[in-house]
Order: C-alpha cells, then structure tokens, then sequence
C-alpha cells in the first residue's frame, strides 16, 4: 500500500489515498452497523466488549494516592466542630476585596442568588480581615465568601469557616453568565439540592465538606433545583439545574446558569493561619497526579 | 523502627512500626507493619505534648488542659511468621491524671493585641523533666503563662501538682537550662510582644524570680519599631559562670544570639535568614546537645538548627544564619507542626497528616506514613529494622546457593588432601648440602 502511495503526481496520489479513505471508512462503518445489530440482539455482547475495551484516560491512570477510600478520621461532633451541624442553617457574608470593580459586584449579584441566606456588604477601607471576622462571627456568621478582583477581571473567591476557620483559596475560571446560557430558566429561591462529585482524597473530602457546610442540608424538593459541584482532575465545575422526571424512564434537564470553575490553591488552618495544603506550580509537571 | 504520634483528629495515640524504606504513598514501596490506636479522646482533648518517662511509663499532655500519666506494656504480636517480621505491640492505659491546668480568660484579653487572627485557644508549649531536679520532676508550661511542676510517683503511677507559677502571657516556649549545674532552675520565656526573660525557680519550687530580661532590637532603617515574636530558644554553654549565651528564633524569620552580660540587655546579632517574609515557627539544634536540646558547645557558629515555617518547608541553617538546605524535595505539602532530632534522625510531622523520617547524614527520606490525622508530637522508641522474613524465591536462591557452597567446600577439602598426600609421598631429594 505503500508503494501504491509513492506516486509522483500529486492529484493522482491523493485522489488514491482519498479513495483507499474512503474504502477504509465503508468497511467500518459496516462493521459497527453489524456490531450494532449484533448487540442489538444480544446485549451480553455488548457487555463483554464495553467491560473488555476500558480505555485509558488520564483519569482511570492516576497515580495512586493512599488517603482515596480510606474512612474519615475522628469522629462526626469533631468535624461538626469546624463545620455546620444538620440543624444550624449557614448564615453568609460576602463581600469582595478592597476597591474592587464593576465586574467583582456583577459576579457578587450571582453568587448572591446561588448562596442561600446571604448577605452582601461592600467593602470598605480601613477593616482588617480580622476585625471583620469578628464582627461577623458576633452576628452569627457561619462563613465569610470574599471574591477576588484583579485586573477587572475575577480571579478567586475565599471561603473563611467562622469563628475558628479554616480557610480556603479558590481560583476562579470560564466564568458564563446566565444570560449566555441558551435555554436556561429561571431560579426559584427554593433551597437547591446538592450533589458533590468525585471529592475522594482525604483533601477532596475536607473541601467537600466545606460545600456541605455553604448549602444547607434540608433542600426544597418541590423546587426541583440541583447545585453540582464536579470535581474533575482538581478543577471543581459549579452547575445549576432544574430537573423534571417527564415520566418513568426519562428525566429533563434545564441550565439555570451561572457557570464556573473552581480550582483549590491553598487550604489554611484557622482564619489565614498556618497552611494545610497548598498549590505549588510544580505539582502541575505530575499530569498524573490530582489532589482531590 | 517504633515511632508513637499524637494525632489530632482523633484525639489519639497512634503507635507505628515500620522499617526504612516504608513509604505509603508508593503502593510497590514497603508499608508499615502495623499502626495501632489508642486512647482516642476526640479532636477538642487532642494531645499537645508527650514525655516518654521509662520504658513502661508515658506522659501525656493534652488540649483540655490535663496531664496524664500513661502506662505502656510490650506483648508479642501474632503474625503469620512466613509472611511477616515478628514485633511487639504496646498498650496504653491510663493510671493517672491531673486536670484544670489552662488558663483560656488570659488569653481572651490578649487576641485584640495580638497579630493572630484565629482565636488563641490555651495549650501546653512545653512538657520535659526538670533534669537537675533530685527526684522526678517535670515542667509543664502553658501558652497562658502557667508553669507547673508535676511530680510523678513511678512506683505508684501517681502524678500530682507540685507548685505552679505564673509568667507573662502569650508563652511560645520555656526552655530549662540544663548545661550545667545549678543551684536554681534557670528558665527562659518569651512569645509574642513578650521579649525574652530569664526566671529563676528556687529550689523548693516556691519562689520565682526575674534574672535578665531582653531589650528589643532598636528601631530599623527607615524608624519603625520592629516586632518582637520569639518562638523558639536554644541555650548555649557559657565560659563565664553566671553568664549565659542563647539562641532565639523570631516568628519573622530573625535569627538572635545573646548574652547576658551584654550591657544593653540586646541581641549581640540579628539575622534575617529569610528575605521573603516566611514565617518560622520551631528550632531544633542537629547535633551535640543536651538532653533538653541546648547545645554543649560555646561558639555560636558552631551550632547547625532546623527551624520549620508555617507554610510547608523544613529549613537547615548554619550558625551563621546560612541556609544550607530544605528538607524534603518538595514533598512536604503542608506546615511541619513538629520536627524534632533524635538518633540521627530527623522526625516530620504536619498538617499534611503524614510522618516523615529523614537521615541526617545524608538528608534523604527513610520513611513516609501517612497518619489520618493531623500530627502535633512524634517520640521515636525504636530505630532498627526488623528482619524480614525471605519470600519464596529468595528461599530457593538461599538453598541453591547453601548447597553449591556445601559442594565446593567438599571438592576443596578432597583437593587439599590430594595434595598433601602428593606432597608427602614425594621423596625429597637429598642435596650435598644434607650430606
């Protein structure tokens, strides 16, 4: 076959190979129509070759990581410590940085309507962070929400757990407005359901818990709205849906926006104190390795 | 290798034997043989501090302010012998106990002044033997400026409180002075905005009184008063008697020598070891130090110290205030709450829940475990390796190798005979010089 493409004339040579393409294609796609038809009659066929063709993907070859499966440390009360109990409903305060632009309070006016029970103070001069966590912590705060604006653009949100932390540093990325969503709906301001996604180490699980802590855990079913939290290599894609079980079988799925990513860079013990965990450019060398 | 770590998460002691090599974070590498539990007390009764009094007797010191005195009893495991080494495992029960030590109101009224954000929970800093004492005595010190002595009945297992003192808060260290005798207990304090002092406590513990107080550094080069947050202290010995010569690590990364017979009370040096504004946090002098880890010598460039920031690095620093090294590669994700020397090693543990050991002689890491929790102390018992009983393959090399070496033991014997009988069925010839 080779030999046959080793033609000199250009336009011969790729009217062949587009023919020998073309041939190829054909023959394939007869072979899946009658896999197809195959499986269609046997689904166990189906089965053998799905379970015997696992593909490889960065995903199933990550490098291996001892704290994935293995149960929490401690016991349930002690983590209630750092995060809220089933019965206190979260109280949050956001705000954004000192002087920040038009786009951290667009971005503030989203996230007001995804965080429930929230409320939105702009930042003044003057407050150290400390002094604000106080303030809040004697009104009964449960977490301090800050967005981060750089540049007019927003590049991160802070979650601070009070009154004794932790703390955690979030980047913001592929931020999509509502408005840019085709065919989203509009939120009703029913507590959404929450569903975390693959946070399995003993990190994932810590900022997993920290989602738990945001939303509260007794959701308005009625309003049949969902918050997605999906962590995948270490980027955690935040969804919002409204779902409808059309009948038996089938499910609809309605985009009620916004959209964004986040991606962990440091978890700090306390209220910006000693840290954790965090991000260091090198870790990304390693594309094997995911930390959550 | 027997290593005992206090976990935070769990309130526990964890007990851990291992060999070198044991890394669990590489699942072909080898894993710890066993990791054992005890005394779970849950997060808020967490322990702080421990002592290893004997080979039987344990201290510990936890957050709920208690003390308590721990007995320890080694029984064989039962293993499967083909497959693994045999080892003891320990058990803990708790004889005694003593409670009610912190001090929290103190602490309340300092966190408006104090550059912490958090709230400045009360915890023990310090717990050692007072080793000049003629009976067994041990200090204990609170970040709310308590220090209490406890006496321990060993044969009783019986721990009561002593004498207790109090010295100004915040405390992030009480070092003793155990280089030499003395006919007082020479003791040094400080923590943040609290220069370094100098107490003396009697010998009946009854009386404490002030020796030598620190003057802070004078003001920088463009006039603003630098802050003073000593963390760690490391004595000296001193060619003048009544003299003493210290070490002081600042939360700012500032490294001060002192003496006390300088006359305007300051440093003798201030070094800032880390430009970048990294925040240290411990010191642990390497090598030829004391039981309570000051150092024998008198030179302060001779000394060599590990001092750990509250981010994630591990540093190596001369006398000079050099940095020689970082340890761990990188490895370490997350603030070393604990490094500590002991046999030639250096112990690691951290926020980042795993327990590393590193070789001081050529800095490489002999063992990584991942804990489960959070670690705040780690006591080496043990540092030898276990035989490892041979696989099946090795066993068969074993006696292949045994029986080549019994067949040529054999021909070698039967050759050396041949030879000689060679030699003495040769008839010698007889020279004119026999003649």
């Amino acid at each position: 076959m080779v030999d046959e493409i080793r033609i000199k004339n250009k336009q011969k040579r790729q009217k062949l190979f587009a023919e020998l393409k073309d041939q190829y294609n054909k023959e394939r796609h007869s072979m899946r129509r009658t896999r197809a038809k195959e499986e269609r009659e046997n689904p166990e066929l189906k089965e053998k070759r799905l379970t015997e063709n696992v593909p490889d993907t960065i995903d199933n070859l990550r490098i291996y990581d001892e704290t994935m499966g293995q149960e929490v440390e401690g016991e349930m009360d002690d983590l209630s410590k750092f995060f809220n109990s089933g019965n206190e409903p979260p109280k949050i305060l956001l705000t954004t940085n000192v002087n920040a632009k038009k786009k951290a309070y667009e971005f503030a006016n989203v996230l007001i309507e995804v965080f429930p029970n929230v409320t939105f103070v702009k930042r003044k001069f003057g407050y150290k962070l400390k002094e604000i966590s106080e303030f809040c912590t004697n009104r009964n705060y449960t977490d301090i929400v800050i967005i981060n604006e750089d540049k007019k653009k927003v590049t991160g949100l802070t979650f601070i757990h009070l009154p004794e932390g932790p703390t955690f540093y979030f980047k913001v990325s592929s931020f999509v407005e509502v408005e840019k969503i085709v065919g989203h709906g509009r939120p009703t301001s029913h507590i959404p359901e929450l569903i975390l996604n693959n946070f399995n180490t003993r990190l994932g699980k810590t900022v997993g818990k920290l989602f738990q802590s945001i939303f509260p855990s007794n959701p308005d079913f009625e309003g049949r709205q969902a918050v997605t939290l999906h962590n995948q290599r270490d980027y955690i894609f935040f969804r919002r849906h409204r779902y409808i079980f059309r009948n038996e079988e089938k499910v609809g799925l309605q985009e009620l926006g916004p959209q964004f990513t986040l991606k962990l860079k440091r978890l700090q013990r306390g209220i910006k104190e000693e840290t954790e965990w965090e991000h260091k450019p090198s870790m990304d060398k390693e594309k094997k390795k995911f930390n959550l | 290798m027997r290593v005992i770590v206090a976990s935070d998460d769990s309130g526990s002691l964890k007990e851990l034997v291992f060999n070198k090599g044991t890394n669990t974070s590489v699942q072909t590498a080898l894993q710890p043989f066993h990791t054992g539990v005890h005394l779970s007390q849950g997060l808020s009764n967490r322990i702080d501090k421990f002592y290893k009094l004997s080979e039987t007797q344990l201290l510990l010191a936890r957050h709920n302010g208690a003390i308590e005195l721990v007995s320890m009893k080694k029984s064989a495991k039962e293993v499967d012998e083909a497959k693994e080494p045999k080892y003891d495992v320990t058990e803990f029960e708790v004889k005694d106990i003593i409670s009610g030590l912190f001090d929290q109101p103190v602490l309340d009224e300092l966190i408006s002044k104090s550059k912490k954000r958090s709230r400045m929970e009360d915890h023990f800093v310090e717990l050692y033997p007072l080793k000049l004492a003629k009976k067994p005595l041990f200090l204990a010190a609170t970040k709310s400026g308590n220090l209490i002595i406890v006496e321990i009945d060993l044969k009783a297992a019986k721990i009561g409180k002593m004498a207790s003192h109090k010295v100004k808060a915040p405390v992030e260290f009480v070092t003793h002075y155990d280089l030499e005798k003395t006919d007082n207990f020479i003791l040094a304090y400080g923590g943040e905005e609290n220069l370094v002092k100098l107490v003396e406590l009697s010998s009946d513990f009854k009386v404490i009184s002030d020796v030598w107080a620190a003057k802070n550094v004078p003001f920088d080069s463009i006039g603003l008063r630098v802050p003073s947050w000593d963390v760690a202290l490391r004595f000296l010995k001193s060619e003048k008697t009544g003299v003493f010569k210290f070490i002081t690590i600042t939360k700012y990364a500032h490294y001060r020598k002192y003496s006390t017979d300088v006359e305007d009370f300051r440093p003798l040096q201030s070094i800032n070891m880390l430009p970048k504004g990294e925040q240290l946090c411990s010191c642990k002098i390497i090598s030829n130090t004391s039981p309570l880890g000051n150092f024998k010598g008198t030179n302060f460039e001779e000394l060599e110290f590990f001092a750990a920031d509250n981010r994630r690095d591990v540093y190596h620093f001369n006398g000079k205030g050099r940095l020689l090294r970082k340890m761990g590669k990188g490895d370490i994700t997350g603030y070393a709450s604990h490094i500590d020397v002991a046999n030639e090693y250096l112990l690691q543990g951290g926020l980042d829940r795993y327990v590393r050991v590193f070789d001081l002689s050529d800095h490489t890491l002999l063992a990584k475990i991942f804990i489960g929790g959070k670690v705040s102390d780690v006591l080496l018992l043990e540092d030898g390796d276990l035989q490892l009983p041979l696989t099946e393959k090795e066993l068969k090399k074993q006696k292949k190798k045994e029986a080549k070496r019994k067949i040529l033991e054999a021909e070698e014997s039967s050759q050396n005979e041949d030879i000689w009988s060679k030699l003495e069925s040769k008839k010698r010839k007889v020279t004119r010089l026999d003649i």
